[in-house]
């Protein structure tokens, strides 16, 4: 094959740069082919580093090809595809410049080959996303917007003083593999920065903040690349890291653990994302061949099918304009292929045998276990448990059972390209399922596994049969109450508030103190030095020059009347009285 | 108001919850039984060996994830909605 390599971002970076200039509504069927481009683009290129530019009197590679970068390109293209046909009835021009900026963004941090690089495509990322929550245009996604962007900008600035500071004692922004025992602080300083878009637990809480806030068609693409580009990162840069392998089992349980008490959908499944991208960052802190394998294909299945939990339910939002599940319920006889969309992804990502998520996150459990971290595994196959309890049966029957069928509510009618979009990905879902080699044969790491031996899927099927046992026993309680759970964004409210408390008063007390000292002791010393300048200037230099003039005259008086008429005699008295006065007048000027 | 064929097959499935029931608990016993003649020949972790192992682990954790949980939300973590708006 003679192909070249061309950057999958600049496609979407040409649309974001043309939409704008487009005066037709009708450039919107165009919209997937910077996607088709890209995935052309990835099936193409050839392994090898290519890009290589100088900028700002650095080495640039902005293009990295190897079968890690390629394994996550591929999935990035093809959810790009999903994406904005989902996203094609759209008329508003803004969402669509700030998706294809967003996706861009995705591959630039894919295959970039330095920090530097790294830096700019994930700061554009950061930026571009903001825009999909902004574009929801309410006032709670204005303000969830302005968290988001708070809390990326300072990971982002976490990652920046990291690569600096490495920069500064390598001298280099190259960004290569850290072998756990080698790192250094400025490593964890980056290491930190990832783990804030990884929404590794406690840094998480912007994820089920923002998501569930941002545009319909926004969150489809948000939930594919923030935390997707952070796993590819970490897989690069920190395999191996204990920290990950114990703070990814945490996450994976912690998400389900919210997920089961939440009322928004969106915000359920957002927290379904801390919890599969849990599993990842496991794999990855496990770092056995096979559990990185198994993060590799997990991001892949991931995105896929997380994309498409996204898109029923962004349909069942846009359909019914609400996506709480207080307020939904008994709507399968009116949404029947949302619910059959829905359920295909909630299948596979609960892990179910024919689906996706079977293929891919046995990998990450079994590579735990045979790696013998025997707590992890559990705690693993323990979050497995609750995925399919809140998103393949709690959410689903709330949702579309529950209440008595509801044939009287408004229905927006769903545009025909949404259902079209859906159905790409639950093919796709169902595909990986029943043909893991196509997915296996893009992994990058030497681990052969056997997916569908009998005691996988019997075990498999145990643990979602009895998961439905414990469901159908418990479902009084599970009913989902119209509140608002507190999460770590409660801390970082508070700290916020804690350093406004400080700005408002102890700062404040501290400047209006230094302000009243100013005024009294600078200001009133001024002004009392002022006016004993004045009083000297009053009497003292007036008075000397008033009371020589007295004194002259008094002088020319008694002068007059001793005028004698001997010239010399007035031309001495004269000076001496000059001298007298510039000798008074340069003492007082000098003790001023 | 307008439903398809898909819809009425989807809605009439909840007419019946008795037979459901009964599916569902004639698949659990064909799951254990099936668990004693399949099992894993490199347990990895300790009694995966023994049958109903991991139905006991998937019931109890459920029953148990959903009783912390929203008594966790009960209590403590649950909040009027707009609670940070005030």
């Amino acid at each position: 094959m003679t192909a070249s390599f061309q950057h999958p971002s600049v496609p979407f970076l040409m649309a974001a740069l043309l939409i704008p200039l487009i005066r037709t509504d009708k450039y919107r069927w165009l919209l997937p082919i910077p996607a088709l481009m890209a995935v052309a683009a990835v099936l193409t290129m050839p392994t090898g580093t290519h890009g290589v530019m100088q900028y700002l009197g650095q080495t640039l590679t902005t293009g990295r090809v190897d079968t890690l970068s390629i394994v996550f390109a591929h999935v990035f293209a093809i959810q790009a595809v999903i994406g904005f046909i989902y996203a094609l009835h759209l008329r508003d021009r803004a969402q669509h410049v700030a998706a294809n900026l967003y996706v861009a963004g995705g591959f630039g941090c894919v295959f970039a080959g330095d920090y530097l690089t790294l830096f700019l495509f994930w700061e554009l990322m950061s930026i571009a996303s903001t825009m999909l929550i902004w574009l929801n245009r309410a006032p709670r996604s204005t303000a969830a917007g302005f968290r988001y962007f708070l809390f990326h900008t300072l990971g982002g600035l976490m990652l920046l003083a990291g690569m600096l500071i490495r920069h500064q004692a390598t001298g280099s922004f190259a960004f290569e593999a850290i072998a756990p025992g080698a790192a250094q602080w400025y490593d964890y300083l980056i290491l930190t920065g990832f783990c804030v878009n990884a929404a590794v637990v406690p840094l998480h809480a912007w994820l089920p903040d923002a998501y569930p806030r941002a545009t319909i068609t926004g969150a489809v693409f948000m939930s594919a690349y923030t935390t997707k580009t952070a796993v590819y990162v970490l897989l690069r840069g920190f395999s191996g890291f204990e920290v990950l392998a114990i703070g990814g089992t945490i996450m994976a349980i912690y998400g389900v653990c919210y997920a089961t008490i939440e009322n928004n959908a969106r915000r359920i499944l957002s927290y379904h994302i801390v919890s599969q991208v849990g599993y990842m960052v496991a794999g990855i802190g496990i770092a056995s061949q096979l559990t990185l394998n198994g993060a590799c294909a997990h991001a892949y299945a991931h995105i896929i099918y997380k994309g498409l939990l996204f898109m029923t339910t962004g349909a069942l939002l846009y359909a019914t304009g609400t996506a709480k599940l207080s307020e939904l319920g008994g709507l399968v006889r009116r949404l029947p292929w949302v619910f059959v969309l829905y359920m295909v992804a909630a299948v596979s990502i609960s892990g179910m045998p024919l689906f996706s998520g079977f293929v891919s996150k046995t990998m990450v459990i079994a590579g735990a276990a045979e790696a013998h971290r025997t707590w992890l595994a559990l705690g693993l196959e323990l979050a497995s448990i609750g995925t399919f309890l809140s998103v393949g049966l709690k959410l689903p029957y709330f949702a579309f059972y529950a209440k008595p069928d509801d044939m009287t509510r408004p229905i927006t009618p769903i545009p025909a390209n949404m259902y079209v979009a859906m159905g790409l990905g639950a093919a796709l879902c169902f595909i990986i399922g029943v043909q893991p080699h196509l997915l296996y044969s893009l992994l990058p790491f030497e681990a052969d596994y056997v997916p569908y031996t009998p005691w996988h899927v019997l075990q498999i099927s145990i643990l979602l049969g009895f998961t439905g046992l414990g469901f159908s026993l418990m479902v009084g309680r599970l009913t989902p109450a119209a509140k608002q759970n507190l999460d770590f964004e409660f801390f970082y409210i508070w700290i916020g508030r804690i350093f406004l408390f400080f700005c408002q008063y102890p700062f404040a007390v501290v400047d209006a103190w230094w302000s009243e000292i100013y005024r009294k002791v600078g200001l009133g010393g001024l002004l009392e030095r002022a006016k004993e300048a004045n009083y000297c200037d009053q009497l003292v230099i007036d008075g000397i020059l008033d009371g020589s003039a007295l004194g002259v005259r008094g002088i020319g008086r008694h002068a007059a009347s001793t005028v004698n008429g001997k010239l010399q005699d007035y031309i001495g008295g004269a000076v001496i009285l000059a001298f007298g006065i510039g000798a008074a007048a340069m003492l007082f000027t000098l003790l001023r | 108001m307008e439903t398809s064929t898909l819809g009425e097959l989807l809605g009439r499935a909840r007419q019946n919850p008795g037979f459901w029931k009964k599916v569902m608990y004639g698949i659990m016993v064909l799951l254990v039984g099936l668990n004693v003649l399949i099992y894993p020949h490199h347990p990895h972790f300790p009694g995966e060996g023994k049958p109903g192992y991991w139905a006991v682990f998937a019931l109890v954790a459920t029953v148990a994830m959903v009783r912390i949980c929203k008594g966790a939300a009960h209590t403590f973590l649950g909040k009027k909605e707009g609670y940070y708006d005030r």
